[in-house]
């Protein structure tokens, strides 16, 4: 298993707190780090989290309709997220798609933004509303998150409540090394965001488990609607994802080449290079 | 390592929106074909994120990366344009790396040590009907060894008789477990050129057998 | 003007078949979404008791016609609206082999898209199995059409695109999210791009259209 504390002493998550009955009915196992995880309820109803042998015990929260999982020695608390429980929200998981890629990757990409119009065409983007406008990107010092604002796309169609083309505004805010979170205009509500969620469950270096949870304001739109929205978007950049070669990300040398439309991922890569950050890296050149 | 190696029959990398994957001494690579009919043989790696240029297109002759539309020139495979930044000069140097690559009896053929040898590429043995390529699931020294028991191997060329034909086949080592085989027939009179590709074509299958699972 | 509806799921390939035949016959139609996952809908009691016992899409319905099966499907928009077509010719030998190819795409449902639904969506089954039954497949598809390209036939059933391409292209060009790369494939990677440069040519999420 690795030994990298990045992701040891870091929470990942490993499912929805759904998949485990209440009571000290079911279980189920989860992939994490390359070993296998085993979940169930105690007496009490709270979340375990044993080695598959059912002897090491881990650190186990529920939260965000997740259960995530320490493997190691948790050194900060989960990321705080106030909207999971502003009223009007509307909270909606869209399940775990499995993609054969690096964790990393995966975060990258829904950090891209200049990929729309060809991935997303007709829906995030569409030539030739190919340029990137500056936008700003800081690394909160206090919670040593990454956030990246003013970020301003011109969406063929944004969401599945929009009824035609809009500028759409986007913030995208990094907790950790495999979640983020995205903060785009409502179309419902103007004055709101809608909140899309990616945390990713690195099942090993080169394999995922991307969980997609919304948290918007739509209160027309059926839940299929939404789900098959964003398992198209993820559908689409499943392909891209699964064809980096190198699979994992590099953060050192002069294998990529980025421009300035990328200055989140910049960020994102500089602050996984800061904290030393090995697992599902590519080493070398 | 052979300095040219074949790795498609010319007539597969067509003009317009065809890119195709080729492998060879455990390179992978994104062929095209320009405007002006020039072939190109490329990694199949996009400078900007490493996504395979064989996802992309061919639109008004430049290579169009499928993940950011980022634009590569034929020739020097340049990056010319990233959409991103449409008015931004494209900085020099950045770009795909090129492989030297020429056209040959019917085949396209790349150096996969990256440099041009002085010779060109010729088709051994000269025998004049391509009848098809095959993969087989192996490496080439267990290849090689299989078809060294029934004809003749001179470096990576085969000469030998299956049935009524003579035939030739090429080894190419495309990936440290995978053999390309490519099979061409001497012509034979008073047979149809294509009734013996056929022939030639389903009794190298079992040949093809051999070779995957030497006894 | 057609009334058809087809019950639908964005990443099912079965149900991508369907949606590529309309758009390549120029048929108009309205989708039905069903919560394939994590919803699982095509399970439930109403889809169960009145659209599919078999709790399968895609379904089809047309003017109060329900079709069941994506392989059936073709073969009903093919004769209903292409008729006088290349879809599905009526000569004899041309509709054994589409037949046969339509029985294939069944067996690609069997191996390629279940491997599929394992890496993707976490569905437990033999996926190892599933993989070699999906490479053995391919080899013969291959073959098929390395051979075929001799005689100057670039298509699996005949000389020109048959309902055999649509039933058998998407889970060979999904292979990959399988965990069944198409590096051994050659022939088969070019008829991939054939298909994908036919007229009125569609893609779905996991397959790029030619066209921006």
């Amino acid at each position: 298993m690795t030994q990298d504390p990045n992701v040891l002493n870091d929470w990942l998550v490993v499912g929805q707190a759904g998949k485990l009955a209440p009571g000290s009915r079911g279980r189920f196992s989860a992939r994490l780090l390359g070993e296998e995880v085993e979940l169930s309820r105690d007496g009490q109803g709270r979340p375990r989290a044993t080695d598959r042998a059912g002897r090491r015990e881990f650190a186990v929260q529920e939260r965000y309709s997740y259960l995530w999982v320490c493997l190691g020695e948790p050194r900060k608390p989960l990321f705080e997220f106030p909207e999971f429980v502003q009223p009007g929200r509307r909270i909606l998981d869209c399940g775990a798609i499995g993609v054969a890629a690096s964790g990393l990757r995966v975060i990258e990409n829904f950090l891209d933004v200049a990929h729309l119009p060809y991935v997303h065409t007709d829906l995030l983007g569409k030539e030739p509303h190919t340029e990137v406008a500056v936008y700003t990107v800081e690394v909160d010092a206090q919670t040593d998150e990454i956030w990246a604002r003013d970020v301003r796309l011109w969406q063929p169609k944004a969401a599945v409540s929009a009824s035609g083309a809009l500028l759409a505004k986007y913030a995208y805010r990094v907790m950790q090394p495999f979640s983020t979170m995205l903060y785009k205009t409502c179309p419902a509500r103007p004055a709101e965001n809608d909140i899309v969620c990616l945390f990713v469950q690195p099942v090993d270096e080169t394999s995922s488990l991307a969980h997609t949870l919304l948290a918007y304001f739509d209160d027309a739109s059926e839940d299929r609607d939404l789900i098959a929205f964003q398992q198209t978007i993820f559908g689409q950049d499943k392909p891209i994802l699964e064809n980096h070669r190198p699979q994992r990300l590099p953060i050192d040398g002069r294998l990529e080449t980025p421009a300035r439309c990328d200055a989140t991922s910049i960020a994102y890569r500089r602050w996984l290079k800061s904290r030393g950050m090995r697992f599902s890296v590519h080493a070398g050149n | 390592m052979e300095a040219w190696q074949p790795i498609v029959p010319s007539h597969e990398v067509t003009k317009g929106d065809c890119i195709v994957q080729g492998f060879a001494d455990g390179l992978e690579f994104a062929l095209w074909r320009s405007a002006s009919g020039a072939v190109q043989a490329w990694q199949n790696r996009c400078a900007h994120r490493s996504v395979r240029l064989t996802l992309g297109r061919i639109i008004d002759d430049r290579l169009v990366c499928g993940y950011h539309g980022w634009r590569y020139a034929p020739g020097d495979g340049q990056c010319t344009y990233r959409p991103a930044h449409p008015g931004a000069p494209v900085p020099k140097g950045l770009g795909i790396r090129t492989y030297p690559v020429a056209e040959a009896a019917g085949m396209v053929w790349v150096a996969p040590a990256g440099e041009a040898p002085r010779a060109s590429p010729a088709a051994d043995a000269g025998y004049a009907l391509f009848c098809r390529a095959f993969v087989a699931r192996c490496d080439v020294h267990q290849a090689a060894s299989v078809l060294a028991r029934q004809g003749k191997i001179d470096g990576r060329t085969w000469t030998g008789k299956i049935g009524d034909d003579d035939i030739a086949v090429h080894l190419l080592s495309a990936k440290p477990d995978r053999t390309t085989l490519y099979v061409w027939c001497r012509e034979l009179a008073g047979i149809d050129p294509t009734a013996q590709r056929q022939r030639v074509s389903a009794t190298f299958k079992s040949l093809r057998a051999r070779i995957e699972q030497p006894a | 003007m057609p009334a058809i509806k087809l019950y639908d799921y964005e990443l099912s390939g079965n149900c991508y078949k369907v949606r590529l035949l309309l758009h390549l016959l120029g048929v108009s139609y309205e989708k039905r979404p069903i919560d394939f996952f994590p919803g699982r809908e095509h399970k439930s009691g109403w889809f169960l008791g009145s659209v599919n016992p078999l709790g399968q899409i895609p379904v089809l319905e047309d003017d109060g016609y329900v079709l069941r099966d994506a392989q059936a499907i073709l073969v009903y928009l093919a004769s209903r609206y292409g008729a006088g077509t290349q879809w599905y010719p009526d000569e004899p030998r041309v509709r054994g082999n589409i037949t046969m190819w339509l029985l294939t795409a069944d067996d690609l449902t069997r191996t390629a898209s279940a491997a599929r639904l394992h890496d993707m969506l976490g569905y437990e089954l033999d996926v190892d199995r599933c993989r070699a039954g999906a490479h053995a497949l391919l080899r013969l598809i291959d073959d098929h059409l390395a051979d075929a390209e001799i005689v100057g036939q670039e298509w699996l059933a005949t000389m020109h695109p048959t309902i055999a391409d649509t039933a058998c292209f998407p889970y060979i060009a999904l292979a990959p999210q399988g965990g069944i790369p198409l590096d051994d494939y050659p022939a088969v990677r070019r008829w991939i791009g054939r298909v994908r440069h036919l007229p009125r040519f569609i893609g779905m999420p996991g397959i790029f259209s030619p066209q921006l």
